[in-house]
């Protein structure tokens, strides 16, 4: 699983660099996750716009990497492509992460990063 | 993100010319890899049929969501054995079946495909249980059936609808 991270101030910025989060790479971009988000601070940003298929097992480890993150932490989501955007939408999971157009447009809404 | 509506070329004057037909008709191993082969190697075959990028869309979900569960429950992982997959296309939507060997679903019935959500009142968040969800608002006229040891799954996709 190809993915960076990095610091902007308070915020983390993790940018997924492979095409397809599905059942066959779930578990290792959940552990991937807790990897580039152990010091994280406040807030970790989700860019996704390199990722052209997320699966229910895709979604379901990114809602698992939202709750290793704790309370205290908030994850929130960037540039959905279409059928990523899709699968958020069906399953109503847009109303429980805020989505951002682009990781910028994310980094801009300070208002939001509570 | 807010994307815009391209006009397919299979799109005339509203009138949508969908090349009917087997697309798609192959057995293969109950893998992940595998899935991940057929499902891609099936989309290729629907360019150019004059659907459109969301019909596209719903129809890659579904193939993963339903042929992923045959990986993960019909088989055991250290000797998972073989599923066919079938899809036509006809003027009622693309016709779907999915065919497999192993263990015949909980209580012989596919599953209701509530929201996790609402499934489970412990944890508010749940991981899990969005494959079915997905393929009940994707699909219609699903039909679960076991006959002499094998699993069939069927169901319809109205796609190209006019």
């Amino acid at each position: 699983m190809q993915m960076t991270a990095s610091e902007v101030g308070n915020t983390l910025v993790v940018v997924v660099e492979d095409r397809r989060i599905d059942a066959a790479v779930a578990m290792r971009f959940k552990d991937r996750m807790l990897e580039l988000t152990q010091n994280s601070k406040q807030r970790v940003i989700l860019d996704l716009s390199q990722v052209e298929f997320l699966d229910s097992s895709g979604l379901g480890a990114v809602v698992g990497s939202m709750k290793q993150l704790g309370r205290s932490r908030q994850l929130d989501l960037a540039g959905l492509t279409p059928m990523v955007d899709k699968v958020f939408r069906i399953t109503r999971m847009d109303r429980v992460f805020n989505i951002y157009d682009t990781s910028e447009a994310a980094l801009q809404d300070v208002a939001h990063a509570s | 993100m807010r994307h815009e509506t391209v006009d397919h070329p299979g799109v005339t004057g509203g009138e949508r010319q969908i090349t009917e037909g087997v697309v798609v008709d192959k057995a293969f191993k109950a893998t992940f890899r595998w899935v991940r082969r057929a499902v891609h190697e099936t989309m290729d075959c629907l360019e150019g049929r004059g659907l459109t990028p969301e019909e596209m869309g719903s129809i890659e979900i579904v193939l993963a969501e339903a042929l992923n569960n045959v990986v993960e429950h019909a088989y055991p992982p250290e000797a998972p054995g073989d599923v066919r997959l079938t899809l036509r296309l006809r003027r009622s939507g693309a016709m779907v079946e999915i065919r497999d060997q192993g263990r015949p679903m909980p209580n012989g019935r596919a599953p209701l495909g509530n929201h996790p959500m609402a499934e489970f009142d412990k944890d508010p968040m749940p991981e899990g249980g969005y494959g079915w969800y997905l393929i009940r608002e994707l699909v219609q006229d699903l039909i679960y059936d076991r006959r002499d040891g094998e699993n069939f799954l069927v169901f319809r996709m109205a796609i190209g609808a006019r």
